[in-house]
């Protein structure tokens, strides 16, 4: 036996998961929209809209602070910095050549703020801390309340005491008691389709204001408006209208395409961090934690990088193309 | 068949079918990567951070076809 340590920590850690099987959690309530936490000014405030304010002003604070007395030869959060950018400008370079430096402040927006909404997600307190609400649409679970002076403060019990019996359902609570459905405070940001939309929507758009600011509106639409040869008579000009016309399809499909990649693997990731503790509640979480955190990080690499290539097609034109291949 | 029982079963089709393509094709993607970085392990970035773009476009599908399981079954 090699290191008898790793097998007793191993040991350990097995035995830690097969007891929390007497530790039941409730069956988690997961809200497929993102749910609203308060109306301010008739308009309903969710929970991700709280999330994604937090991550704007983390991402604002940094750039304020990093940049307020710039020293030629960097040190301390102004270092930490120039490190990301740098390491995500070669990375840009790489994909994109020459244009990289043009497209470069998009794809780091995008990138920081998906990387922070997603990694905020994760930290305890999302999704935890929030206010009981009438039971509407979804389930509704038992809290033990008190008054902590004006305000009512409630904790759900452990375990399965937390779930509500179908005997109790109608019936009224005893004192220091109370039913009711959850709506937490801060939701991760892209966890709801509007914010992934949002971006899907503000990157296709972007990318095609640099088509036509680099190629003139007329060159780049000829891209999808094909009908050169078709109007010169010649039969096979129907394929390049066609194939145009698919073009065109391919652009508004990639909307949904990246708002639905990052919406349903951070939807699907919260699912997962959900159900998982539900079954098994010690231990055997921290995985998947793990995963949703390498998850969250490719996400937003992919999300930028794949606008980076987009916008690097958009701006070359069908002849440099060609040339290029030849 | 009662709609209750379909939708359950609709939303275990739709994941399971759903990611038979994807599962294929980044099996693809992978093999396709790793052949090229035992021929040219010097364009080790290079191929990997394709291969990362590649596997997420892919598994966008799969993805896709999560999100309609998830409606079928929570909403």
């Amino acid at each position: 036996m090699k290191n008898p340590k790793v097998l007793l920590i191993f040991l350990g850690a097995v035995a830690l998961a097969l007891a929390s099987t007497q530790f039941p959690t409730p069956k988690p309530d997961i809200a497929l929209p993102a749910e609203t936490v308060a109306l301010v000014l008739g308009f309903p405030v969710t929970n991700t809209l709280i999330a994604t304010w937090v991550t704007t002003s983390i991402l604002l604070f940094v750039a304020w602070r990093s940049t307020r007395r710039l020293k030629d030869v960097p040190s301390g959060l102004q270092n930490l910095v120039e490190l990301a950018l740098e390491w995500l400008l070669g990375l840009a370079e790489n994909v994109a050549g020459k244009n990289a430096r043009r497209f470069f402040p998009l794809i780091t927006t995008f990138f920081l703020f998906i990387i922070l909404n997603n990694w905020l997600g994760l930290l305890p307190g999302f999704g935890t801390i929030g206010l009981v609400k009438e039971p509407e649409h979804s389930r509704s679970f038992v809290f033990n309340t008190a008054e902590v002076g004006p305000l009512k403060v409630g904790i759900m019990p452990p375990g399965s005491a937390a779930e509500v019996k179908e005997e109790d359902a109608a019936k009224e609570s005893p004192p220091g008691q109370i039913k009711g459905s959850f709506v937490s405070f801060l939701r991760g940001g892209n966890t709801s389709l509007s914010t992934t939309l949002a971006l899907a929507l503000v990157a296709v758009l972007m990318v095609e204001y640099y088509g036509i600011s680099s190629l003139g509106f007329r060159q780049y639409a000829s891209r999808f408006v094909n009908v050169r040869r078709l109007l010169k008579g010649q039969p096979m000009g129907l394929m390049d209208a066609f194939v145009g016309f698919l073009e065109g399809i391919t652009e508004t499909a990639r909307i949904i395409s990246f708002g639905f990649r990052l919406f349903g693997n951070m939807f699907a990731g919260e699912v997962l961090l959900l159900i998982i503790p539900f079954l098994i509640a010690w231990v055997v979480p921290l995985i998947f934690y793990g995963l949703e955190m390498f998850v969250g990080a490719i996400q937003a690499l992919v999300f930028a990088l794949l606008t980076l290539v987009f916008s690097t097609i958009a701006v070359t034109s069908h002849t440099d193309g060609h040339e290029a291949q030849h | 068949m009662e709609p209750e029982a379909a939708r359950l079963l609709a939303a275990g089709l739709a994941m399971g079918l759903g990611a038979i393509g994807p599962g294929i094709g980044i099996g693809l993607i992978g093999a396709g990567a790793l052949e090229s970085l035992g021929r040219n392990p010097e364009a080790a970035p290079i191929i990997q951070t394709n291969m990362i773009l590649g596997i997420a476009l892919a598994e966008s599908v799969a993805i896709y076809a999560l999100v309609i399981a998830m409606l079928l079954r929570f909403v």
